[in-house]
């Protein structure tokens, strides 16, 4: 067949053939992903029953009678309106970890009674002093680590103007604060990142179940940031810049103490 | 002049020489010259500065960043050994590794491959252990747990009972402040219930850790601590005066006798 010019661009024009992307197929897709997640597959799922069952086990016979063990609703009443009680319960683990370090110290038959005693108050000093910038390093990010948590919760509202919001309202109370700080007034609240959240009209918008999502994401920001700073200092500063410091100057008074026991003697 | 219709074609879809195309600096122009950082902001990680407020956009954004940021929430104590393993086994190794000393060389290693070890055993044990539990928390807690009884389960039907008011709008400032209270109290027991197994596994896996560790270094990353020799030998033996005893000494006579 002879193409005509006319033919010819009809055939070799990619405008004319090109496909378009109109998002017709993007319910589907997003149906059968939503469908291939929620299904296990079928090698995993006895093993995932299995689990289930376990799991269920676990809450009815151990964790449905531990939350109402006596001593446990009796601290969580007390400790129910303060701030940093996940703060409290590392500090707790990083106690019985070093603990038992310290006492295994102080049994270590390979040292000598000043050395042992020596570096057991070593490791309790520093544990003490590393708690203390432990705290005070997580209660010094806090703001900081609060705008990027609402910077967060923008993205996860769709919502970008949110965090700029957010930071607007604080930085205005801040600034407000500290004059009526100056006139010995009483300071006003600064905004709940929690309620502003609870009260944009997108999370009104979601299923109970995205909701809850949405909130836990939020409250497992604020978690990171002490998990990260009790991490950083217990597991990272205390070793690499604590440690051997403090056990030259363990050294070296362990070494005066030596020499005036030999002129002592 | 008669527009064929490869030639109408052409000046239709692919533009007329006329219009030329914008050069690279004219496309770019706005980019070329905001680079994103300015001499007042550069350098900080505050959000004042675009290309690290860019960045931590990037991450925040992030579909793992939200699943993380959640499992922190409901997995306390594994996201705790994750970071955990983070620091001290890759960065605490990077920074024992790179800080300055060659005799103690030895002795580094031996760190290095220590933190590694704890830092992979930390976690794997807690994650192993915690996970179930952290499970069965997550079922207890649920709105419509089955799993619930006693004093807890008094507690979930006052706070349902006084949400229902305060959606109604029929609730008194007392009763809001008594849900404020039940829920504080539910939060605090629901971080008691999640962080406490880790005190009750800190001083087994605190064992465990310093039994395995030997085992690990040897086998995973072949490294075996030399037990240092008692102070005693390592003192160098001193040259004995034998040269008294020589020929040329056993002549020489005077002295007091």
């Amino acid at each position: 067949m002879a193409l005509s010019p006319l033919n010819y661009n009809n055939y070799n024009n990619y405008n004319n053939n090109r496909q378009t992307f109109n998002g017709k197929g993007l319910d589907k897709a997003e149906k059968l992903m939503s469908q291939s997640g929620s299904q296990t597959s079928g090698l995993f799922a006895p093993l995932e029953k299995q689990y289930d069952k376990f799991t269920d086990a676990i809450a009815d016979k151990f964790t449905s009678r531990f939350v109402n063990f006596g001593p446990l609703t009796w601290l969580s009443e007390k400790l129910k309106n303060t701030n940093n009680l996940l703060q409290h319960c590392l500090t707790v683990g990083a106690v019985l970890t070093s603990g038992l370090y310290m006492q295994r110290t102080y049994t270590n038959k390979d040292l000598d009674e000043d050395r042992r005693n020596t570096l057991v108050v070593n490791q309790g000093l520093t544990l003490i002093l590393s708690t203390i910038g432990a705290y005070a390093l997580d209660k010094y990010i806090k703001s900081w680590w609060e705008n990027v948590t609402a910077r967060f919760a923008g993205h996860l509202l769709n919502d970008q103007d949110f965090y700029t919001k957010f930071k607007n309202q604080k930085d205005a109370i801040i600034a407000e604060n500290k004059k009526l700080k100056a006139q010995k007034a009483e300071l006003k609240p600064l905004p709940d990142l929690e309620k502003l959240i609870t009260k944009h009209s997108y999370f009104k918008s979601l299923s109970e179940e995205n909701a809850t999502s949405l909130i836990n994401k939020t409250k497992g920001m604020g978690l990171l940031r002490t998990m990260i700073v009790f991490g950083f200092v217990y597991r990272y500063f205390v070793p690499v810049v604590v440690t051997k410091p403090a056990n030259k100057l363990c050294d070296m008074y362990l070494q005066k103490k030596k020499e005036q026991n030999t002129q002592k003697a | 002049m008669i527009i064929n219709s490869v030639q109408r074609d052409i000046v239709l879809r692919q533009g007329t020489s006329g219009l030329r195309s914008k050069s690279y600096k004219e496309k770019n122009e706005q980019n070329m010259y905001d680079r994103g950082y300015s001499a007042e902001y550069c350098g900080s990680f505050t959000g004042k500065s675009k290309p690290a407020a860019t960045f931590l956009d990037k991450i925040l954004s992030s579909n793992w960043f939200g699943k993380f940021s959640e499992y922190s929430y409901k997995h306390n104590i594994s996201t705790s050994s994750l970071i955990a393993l983070v620091l001290a086994g890759i960065m605490r190794p990077a920074t024992i590794m790179s800080l300055p000393g060659k005799k103690d060389k030895e002795d580094k290693i031996y760190a290095s491959g220590h933190a590694m070890a704890s830092g992979i055993i930390g976690f794997i044990v807690s994650t192993a252990i915690t996970s179930p539990f952290d499970e069965s928390i997550k079922k207890v807690f649920d709105k419509n747990s089955k799993f619930t009884r006693g004093k807890f389960k008094a507690i979930n039907e006052k706070i349902a009972e006084l949400n229902i008011k305060k959606e109604a709008g029929t609730i008194t400032k007392e009763a809001k402040k008594e849900l404020k209270s039940l829920i504080r109290k539910r939060d605090a027991l629901n971080t008691f219930v999640k962080n406490i197994p880790d005190w009750l596994i800190g001083i087994p896996r605190a064992m465990l850790t310093i039994a395995l560790i030997p085992p690990i270094l040897k086998y995973v990353f072949g490294l075996e601590k030399k037990k240092k020799k008692p102070e005693s030998q390592q003192i160098q033996e001193q040259p004995k005066m034998n040269f008294i005893t020589k020929d040329i000494f056993k002549n020489i006579k005077g002295g007091v006798q």
